[in-house]
């Protein structure tokens, strides 16, 4: 597998948001929803396990620039990155603890006792007035006295935009050296029959939790990158707004589970297929979404890539992975 | 030398002794022809020795090391392999990948080594030229032969195969027992093979015969010894095995 396409792509977009600022909060947008189907691919692609607490995943990477800012003034610019790196710890952290209790578990039990942690999570934080609590945090203040004004506003624009193009990159990368690696092979045999995996001398649950891992840093690092450094504030509704782990699936799904491309064309069209119901329809996104993905799931069960894939010559498929 | 002993183990589910205290002992290189009727405690057995179920009492020792605990994987590292009764491959890989997963887990090889070793076993086994297709794309037969070659990547000191000739022609049937005989004799593989039926096949094959029967040993010798107990041809065949 060649990973240059994918990459390109992140490449140029972050391009765009340095040389047209003014449309780098679109860039956002679109490369949040790429960026989060990437990571969730990671895990939910690479392993067929649903994750439903994974929201709490994009949370922690929040709360880890949000604390840092708040609690730990006169950092300087270096607040940013000490943020980022607590954020992604406490997402890692997070899932080495669910997952080691729950990987054990096959598919839908897995989902089950996953529900609890994103809700869980949030009703600890607003019920025990931990991190500003049910009113979050609000960073616009201590980004300018930490940053200064104008570097505030340019970290909160584009310095936003690029940071999620570089997760969406990043996992790009990670989906490169997993897949051409022991650990690729591993997850290939474990997602198509576990049993057998097992007997063959696979242990799963070291693969489950690494993929798991893996891709919860990376939705910590869009956490902190989307809600805390692009909208200066960390509020537990939004943080821990249930229906990103669907978005992120939804994308996942309209390119292609476990491919790498997928999630970048899938964000496209998950996008601004929602921009135009949003516009014709008020209201009816998650409606009409809802049905745009049920087609899919239906009629090209591979996703847009992966039936591209199916196509393509075994060279031209190593350029489109 | 001996390989696998299995001593006084029990498997119990729920009421019913599915494996009743069951104790032989294996060599290197024997090949060793488990038979019973449907229901008998073989797939059972097999399962214990290869970790899918912990016995209730008793143990097993693999190269003179209690493996009773193991979990499977751990025991596959050590050098058992296993082919299923129902082939199970990874429809969505290649050929090639599917034999690669054997040689990098069960096998321990890096994954360049593990390629060639994948290859080699690919083109002993005459599936070679397939080694670009999904697994899922390939026949009965052809999936049998991918078993094999999965499990001799992994460069097993012992092979579990699972009832592998149920669903096979006589012909294909023949040309498995060369090519497991082959691969015995060549490589000092041991192995214990589940047999339900097709008894023309177990001759030619095992060196040893044991005859399970409500999850009891009933007889155990050479394949001709065991199969004419009277005790077995009564409870088992009904008839004196021709």
């Amino acid at each position: 597998m060649k990973p240059y396409i994918p990459l390109g792509i992140y490449l140029a977009l972050m391009a765009a948001a340095f040389a047209a600022p003014e449309y780098s909060k679109l860039i956002a947008s679109v490369a949040f929803f790429m960026a989060l189907g990437q990571a969730v691919n990671i895990f939910v692609g690479l392993t067929r396990y649903v994750d439903f607490g994974y929201v709490a995943f994009l949370a922690m990477g929040a709360y880890g620039v949000g604390v840092v800012l708040t609690y730990l003034p006169g950092l300087g610019l270096a607040a940013l990155p000490v943020g980022i790196a607590l954020g992604v710890a406490m997402a890692a952290a997070l899932a080495a603890v669910v997952g080691a209790i729950a990987l054990r578990l096959r598919g839908a039990y897995f989902a089950i006792a996953t529900i609890g942690v994103n809700e869980g999570l949030k009703h600890l934080i607003v019920g025990a007035n931990i991190w500003g609590g049910g009113a979050g945090l609000i960073l616009s203040s201590a980004m300018f006295r930490e940053f200064g004004r104008e570097t505030a506003l340019f970290l909160s624009t584009v310095g936003s935009t690029a940071l999620i193009l570089f997760a969406g990159a990043l996992a790009v990368v990670a989906m490169y050296l997993i897949q051409s690696s022991r650990a690729g092979y591993a997850l290939a045999a474990v997602r198509q029959d576990e049993d057998a995996a097992k007997v063959i001398g696979i242990n799963p649950t070291k693969y489950k939790l690494l993929a798991f891992m893996t891709s919860a840093s990376l939705s910590g690092l869009l956490g902190a990158s989307y809600f805390a450094v692009g909208n200066m504030q960390v509020f537990p509704e939004n943080v821990f707004f249930i229906e990103y782990i669907l978005d992120g699936m939804a994308v996942m799904f309209l390119g292609g589970a476990a491919t790498v491309t997928g999630p970048i064309v899938g964000g496209l069209i998950y996008y601004f297929a929602r921009d135009l119901v949003g516009q014709v329809w008020p209201g009816a996104q998650a409606l009409v979404t809802a049905l745009l993905v049920f087609i899919i799931v239906v009629l090209l069960p591979r996703g847009i890539v992966g039936t591209l894939r199916l196509y393509l010559p075994p060279k031209a498929r190593e350029w489109l992975p | 030398m001996t390989l696998l002993k299995v001593e006084h183990v029990v498997k119990k589910f729920g009421g019913l002794r599915a494996v009743d205290d069951v104790s032989f002992a294996l060599d290197r290189g024997e090949f060793l022809a488990v038979v019973g009727p449907n229901g008998s405690g073989k797939t059972t057995l097999l399962n214990l020795i290869n970790g899918v179920y912990k016995p209730d009492e008793g143990g097993i020792f693999f190269e003179g090391v209690d493996v009773t605990e193991l979990p499977p994987y751990k025991r596959a590292r050590l050098g058992m392999s296993r082919a299923f009764q129902v082939p199970r491959p990874f429809p969505e890989s290649t050929v090639l990948d599917n034999v690669v997963v054997g040689a990098l887990f069960n096998g321990g090889y890096d994954l360049r080594r593990a390629r060639e070793v994948a290859e080699e076993a690919l083109r002993y086994v005459g599936l070679y030229d397939k080694r670009h297709e999904l697994a899922g794309r390939l026949t009965f037969n052809e999936l049998r032969l991918l078993e094999l070659a999965r499990a001799l990547a992994g460069n097993p000191k012992l092979l579990l195969l699972d009832e592998v000739m149920a669903g096979l022609t006589p012909g294909e049937i023949d040309a498995l027992v060369q090519l497991i005989r082959k691969m015995a004799e060549e490589r000092g593989i041991a192995a214990i093979s589940l047999v339900e039926h097709r008894m023309r096949a177990v001759a030619q094959l095992a060196h040893r015969v044991i005859v399970m029967h409500q999850g009891k040993i009933i007889a155990e010798g050479p394949p001709e010894k065991a199969l004419n107990d009277p005790k077995v041809v009564e409870v088992y065949l009904g008839r004196p095995w021709r």
